[in-house]
């Protein structure tokens, strides 16, 4: 078998009854690696650590990142870089880029590190960004992971450029909070592109699991700039497309001409499911079986020295008499979509409550709360309900429980559950 | 096209979750935003399921049926014995409807004054349109005007934007 990316396309209805009005269907689109493992090298790894050593990081937490930076130096192979830079209210560098040979060196200058100071994060983050473009790699993967507790001041927007111009150069972020003071606006909005992303880390004990898991993951990747095309046919429109699997995140979707839809999809490992949400909007058709959308995968597979992969998916709608279409929908679908009605509900929640719109903030939390009972996440919908009650009250939801609710709507509290659903219920 | 139960919003057939207010537009059990009705409603009566469907026995006497306006949950008891016209009440032209909506915001959310017809004939209740001016919903679909349509005990019936279910309790004897 030729390694590659494997596409299933599930949709809400397999047949729609005829109408003389457009109607809406959402196309599931899973992919998974296809005779990789077996067959591709592993891509070697570029990895910087920016920690957080500001005061509030005494005890627990930093004991927590220490260790948990020490796994990871065992979790690296020859052929991987690894750099640490801290930052309290200045930056420094800890270990400077280099192969992962001299293990125990790392590991007592990880030791070394003393948390005191304030918080500001752009020097860490300039200091990271300088120190992972050191090592010349021709296929690996670059990547900084930024730890942090508090808020930073005055420096935002610089923290935002940085994270840019990296992303800009193919160097991933992966921005983890942990405690409830850090700015979940600032992490989200450094990480709002492909191949990046923020995560919650509720409880220090946390820290080393989510640490190992996001390395195992780098080291998974296997297919890189992955990018989506979608060809309608005439009258159709793509109302949205998001990542639901493993994680939800809204992606980017232009027209680019017409009828012409693209997105960037990011560097993809080999281990799990990748799921993506398509709503469409069906023209008015007569009877029969009508072509709807022409889907184009194109990627990298770095490891092979292949460029330019393509994988095409044709998804076909059928249009039938009223009389013959049943309305049940497919369960699958449901599930996902349902998570991704909690997530936007909430992220239009947040909005209401900075515009002083609380009631319909807090109905929003209480639909969102509903939505999340309905598949199951028991916890995350107290909260919802809990936060809900808490805006009608006092006007503002708390730090902890605005959190919680944000990344745990989207599958990112850590550590994130392996997402090794097959099926929905 | 089809109406949120909850929200009014105008939604694209084939919605699953309205794009508004999250709500699920697809029936799975009692509507949600309406949940917390049932038990409300229901205090009037011998305690007996909110949600009991009717027996063969098709004598009307034998039944309470309420329509309750979920705005603002209030219960309008029904004397269905043959049909009832639902409108809003205009005097001076000489219209009044068995159940009179201009009380619950009919004028506002575009009530006709002979806005549709609920009967009970041979053991099925049923919803015929007047040809109003904003239209009959059942359970978020659109009926045809002047064609009685079947409706359940537990359905939503939206009258312009006003939206009502039908209750149907039996009378323990």
């Amino acid at each position: 078998m030729t390694p590659g990316i494997n596409l299933q396309q599930t949709l809400s209805r397999t047949m729609l009854a005829v109408s003389d009005e457009p109607q809406l269907i959402y196309v599931l689109l899973e992919a998974h690696a296809e005779g990789v493992a077996q067959q591709l090298p592993k891509l070697p790894l570029n990895l910087c650590l920016v920690l957080d050593r500001s005061s509030s990081m005494r005890g627990e937490r930093l004991m927590q990142v220490k260790e948990a930076a020490a796994r990871i130096v065992d979790q690296l192979g020859p052929d991987d870089y690894f750099s640490l830079v801290v930052f309290n209210d200045r930056a420094d560098v800890v270990i400077p880029a280099q192969r992962a040979i001299k293990k125990s060196d790392m590991k007592a200058a990880i030791a070394q590190i003393e948390a005191a100071g304030g918080t500001e994060m752009a020097q860490g983050m300039a200091l990271a960004l300088q120190e992972v473009q050191r090592p010349f790699l021709t296929r690996g993967i670059s990547r900084l992971i930024l730890l942090t507790d508090g808020r930073t001041y005055g420096d935002e927007s610089r923290c935002v450029e940085i994270a840019r111009r990296g992303q800009s150069r193919g160097i991933g972020l992966t921005a983890l909070g942990i405690g409830t003071e850090w700015n979940e606006d600032l992490l989200e909005t450094m990480t709002a592109s492909e191949n990046s992303r923020a995560q919650y880390i509720a409880t220090a004990q946390d820290v080393v699991k989510v640490f190992a898991d996001e390395v195992k993951r780098l080291h998974a990747i296997f297919a890189r700039q992955v990018h989506l095309s979608l060809e309608t046919r005439p009258g159709a429109l793509i109302r949205s497309l998001d990542q639901v699997r493993p994680f939800i995140a809204p992606i980017t979707i232009v027209e680019e001409e017409e009828r012409r839809w693209a997105a960037n999809l990011g560097d993809w490992p080999d281990t799990g499911v990748q799921g993506f949400l398509i709503e469409v909007v069906v023209p008015v058709l007569p009877v029969g079986d009508h072509p709807l959308l022409k889907l184009t995968l194109r990627y990298h597979l770095p490891a092979a020295n292949l460029r330019d992969q393509v994988r095409e998916e044709l998804i076909r709608i059928s249009m039938r008499p009223a009389a013959e279409v049943t309305q049940r929908v497919d369960a699958t679908v449901r599930h996902w979509l349902e998570r991704l009605v909690a997530y936007r509900l909430q992220a239009s929640a947040w909005q209401h409550v900075a515009e002083g719109r609380l009631a319909e903030a807090s109905e929003r939390l209480r639909m969102a709360g509903t939505r999340m009972l309905s598949v199951g996440d028991t916890a995350l919908a107290h909260t919802l309900q809990q936060e809900a009650t808490r805006i009608l009250r006092s006007g503002t939801a708390s730090e902890e429980g605005r959190k919680r609710i944000r990344f745990g709507t989207r599958g990112l509290i850590g550590p994130v559950a392996s997402d090794e659903r097959e099926t929905g219920t | 096209m089809i109406v949120c139960p909850n929200c009014v919003a105008k939604q694209l057939d084939g919605t699953i979750f309205c794009t508004e207010c999250g709500a699920s537009l697809i029936d799975t059990g009692p509507p949600e935003s309406t949940r917390e009705l049932d038990a409300a409603a229901v205090v009037s009566h011998e305690p007996s399921p909110a949600s009991s469907l009717l027996s063969d026995d098709n004598a009307p006497s034998d039944h309470i049926v309420a329509l309750i306006v979920v705005s603002n949950r209030r219960r309008i008891e029904v004397n269905l014995s043959d049909e009832v016209l639902i409108g809003r009440a205009d005097p001076t032209r000489g219209i009044i409807p068995d159940v009179d909506l201009g009380p619950f915001g009919g004028y506002d959310a575009g009530v006709s004054r002979r806005h549709a017809i609920l009967s009970y004939r041979d053991g099925t209740y049923r919803v015929e349109d007047l040809g109003s001016a904003n239209g009959t919903f059942i359970n978020g679909r659109r009926i045809e005007p002047m064609r009685a349509t079947t409706v359940q005990p537990g359905d939503e019936i939206i009258c312009g934007t006003l939206l009502l279910r039908l209750e149907v309790h039996h009378r323990k004897r």
